[in-house]
């Protein structure tokens, strides 16, 4: 046993030194935890306040400019001001995603009761923030058109008064959620590449056969392959979840560091046994790449990181519970977000390690097979 | 959200003595009125597709004739590096834009959605982003010495800009900062605006011809960085 334990931290030792003899692969698992972390979380914001909006103003009255002024600043990204033939060109060309046009005599109609119509353009193809950002800039019209009639005629106030009350992430801010899933996403996709291309490396090269003439065994290679690739990710990941995430993006982290640290090992575990079960089904690193890319992007968009679970239907919910992420994820968010213990978050560990388990069970029956075929 | 709510109880004569809203607001749900996510996520996933599949056919190319010594034999002849490189990239081109014609086939029979603009901007556009894709993924497998470095970073480029920085989960208008220019400086946000206007909006050349130029010049600017390193490197 210790021999074979000895075996497989020697392979894995190796294993680390060609890792280091490929600069642009150091490169490129560096700018994965550092500067695309970064430019996932504070770029890509989902935040209303990042929406480009055009204002088409035909009465330029004092209302229309205070309603021009509260979706200007600070709000929106960056409103302009639109003449009316403006508008179809910046629309079709994605420059605004919302265009509100004010009708000539604006004011003078609200003044005396005729409600007037302000039309919102929408561009129904950004999805994301179509909906909920119409919502908002009625609101804010609303809100404005009120505030002028009240400080004119000092009039009306609301009989109720809504609270929002947001749990866990109180200042909405996309940074929170947007860096550590983006942290997750790379951990998923840099371990199955490295991992399955390790093996493939290997086999095109004929080392595999170098191996297997020593006094090794194919869990041996395996382990060896998942622990070396696996222990430089997790050490970059936690150091950037640190360093980018934490103290650069000033993201509090709720729960237990060690709590996380070892939910982290186990996923990935899991997907490095995925990388080594598709590199099973592929001869040719061509080959690999190929499979590898439909089912990254399965990970990143359907496992919760990028839309949350609850829109997608219930069977497919279902299904992503085979694989891995959705697990990681929501274990992450629960531990890191949430501060939850180890009493909340056990079933989501328990299915990694039943996960992990039949993806190292399968891939070595398919590893053994595929060796079995050399000979 | 009170303000809409209170004034709804009070059309519906539910609380009595409260003022309608002194304005109206209209919504006007362009391109999609029925809203419905589809127009918008066939043509952006058909975007991602585009660059992940070419970009990583094409990647693998250069790098393996590096790493298994064959690329001596290529050396060794009077072929120039350009004719080495669309000899790589031309086979992939085709077979890029058979399976664009397989997922036309599936957005407009199995989705349901149609190409309500020109059907000829959308051919040229998938054209040249397709040469672009392959030429990004020939410049990965020249500067990259292993095949294992080439497909980790092609896997990391093209997921992480397909999917975060190319109008797929944010529009891109609501870019800022670094992500900004990240997904200006790739192809895919480009062909985006591309496959949105196309599929969804009912545009055609004259509202996207800026959007194929920046393709051409992503395509040409590939395939010659490309040349140039494969060159630094045969001295």
């Amino acid at each position: 046993m210790a021999m074979r334990l000895a075996n497989v931290f020697r392979l894995g030792v190796k294993e680390l030194y060609s890792l280091r003899a490929d600069p642009i692969l150091l490169v490129m698992i560096v700018y994965a935890f550092t500067f695309a972390v970064h430019a996932q979380a504070t770029g890509a914001k989902t935040e209303v306040e990042n929406v480009a909006v055009g204002i088409v103003d035909e009465d330029d009255s004092e209302l229309s400019r205070r309603i021009a002024g509260a979706v200007l600043e600070p709000q929106s990204k960056r409103a302009v001001q639109l003449t009316p033939d403006q508008i179809d060109p910046g629309m079709n060309s994605g420059r605004y995603v919302f265009v509100l046009e004010i009708p000539p005599k604006f004011e003078q109609d609200v003044l005396s009761n005729k409600r007037p119509t302000v039309q919102i353009d929408v561009d129904a193809t950004a999805l994301s923030q179509a909906g909920v950002g119409a919502g908002y800039m009625q609101s804010i019209i609303e809100q404005e058109a009120l505030g002028y009639l009240q400080h004119r005629e000092g009039a009306i106030t609301s009989p109720i008064n809504l609270v929002i009350r947001t749990a866990f992430n109180p200042n909405h801010y996309s940074e929170w959620f947007l860096g550590i899933m983006a942290e997750i996403n790379n951990i998923t996709m840099l371990a199955v590449v490295l991992t399955g291309a390790a093996l493939i490396r290997e086999r095109e090269h004929g080392t595999v056969e170098h191996l297997l003439v020593m006094p090794v065994r194919p869990a041996e290679i395996m382990l060896a392959k998942i622990w070396a690739n696996g222990l430089v990710i997790v050490t970059v990941a936690i150091l950037s979840l640190w360093s980018v995430v934490h103290v650069l993006l000033q993201v509090p982290l709720a729960g237990s560091t060690i709590l996380f640290l070892a939910g982290a090992v186990l996923y990935e575990f899991a997907v490095c046994a995925l990388g080594i079960l598709l590199a099973t089904f592929t001869g040719t690193m061509g080959q690999f790449g190929l499979l590898v890319i439909p089912v990254l992007v399965i990970l990143n968009l359907l496992s919760g990181s990028a839309t949350p679970p609850e829109s997608m239907p219930d069977w497919l919910i279902e299904v992503m519970k085979v694989t891995p992420t959705p697990h990681f994820v929501s274990f992450s968010q629960g531990v890191l977000y949430r501060g939850a213990g180890l009493d909340i978050v056990w079933p989501e560990l328990v299915a990694l390690a039943v996960i992990t388990t039949v993806f190292f069970g399968v891939s070595l029956m398919r590893f053994r097979k595929t060796i079995a075929s050399f000979g | 959200m009170s303000l809409t709510y209170l004034a709804d109880q009070a059309a519906r004569g539910h609380i009595g003595g409260l003022q309608p809203l002194p304005v109206n607001v209209e919504e006007r749900f362009k391109y999609n009125q029925a809203f419905k996510s589809v127009y918008g996520t066939i043509p952006a996933t058909i975007m991602l597709v585009l660059i992940l599949i070419p970009a990583m056919m094409t990647a693998v190319g250069v790098a393996r004739e590096k790493e298994t010594g064959s690329i001596a034999n290529f050396r060794s002849t009077p072929i120039t590096g350009i004719e080495f490189l669309l000899g790589k990239q031309l086979p992939y081109v085709a077979i890029g834009l058979a399976s664009f014609v397989t997922l036309l086939l599936l957005a407009i029979y199995l989705f349901d959605v149609p190409v309500k603009g020109s059907l000829a901007a959308l051919l040229a556009g998938v054209f040249v982003y397709i040469g672009a894709a392959t030429g990004f993924g020939l410049l990965i497998s020249c500067f990259t010495s292993t095949q294992i470095a080439a497909i980790f970073t092609t896997t990391i480029l093209t997921m992480v800009i397909g999917i975060n920085f190319s109008g797929l989960l944010v529009p891109f208008s609501s870019l800022s900062g670094g992500a900004r220019w990240i997904g200006l400086s790739f192809p895919s946000g480009w062909f985006n605006q591309i496959s949105l206007g196309t599929f969804t909006k009912g545009l055609d050349f004259a509202d996207l011809w800026f959007d194929l130029v920046m393709l051409c010049i992503f395509a040409l600017g590939f395939v010659a960085a490309a040349a140039v390193i494969l060159r630094k490197q045969e001295a």
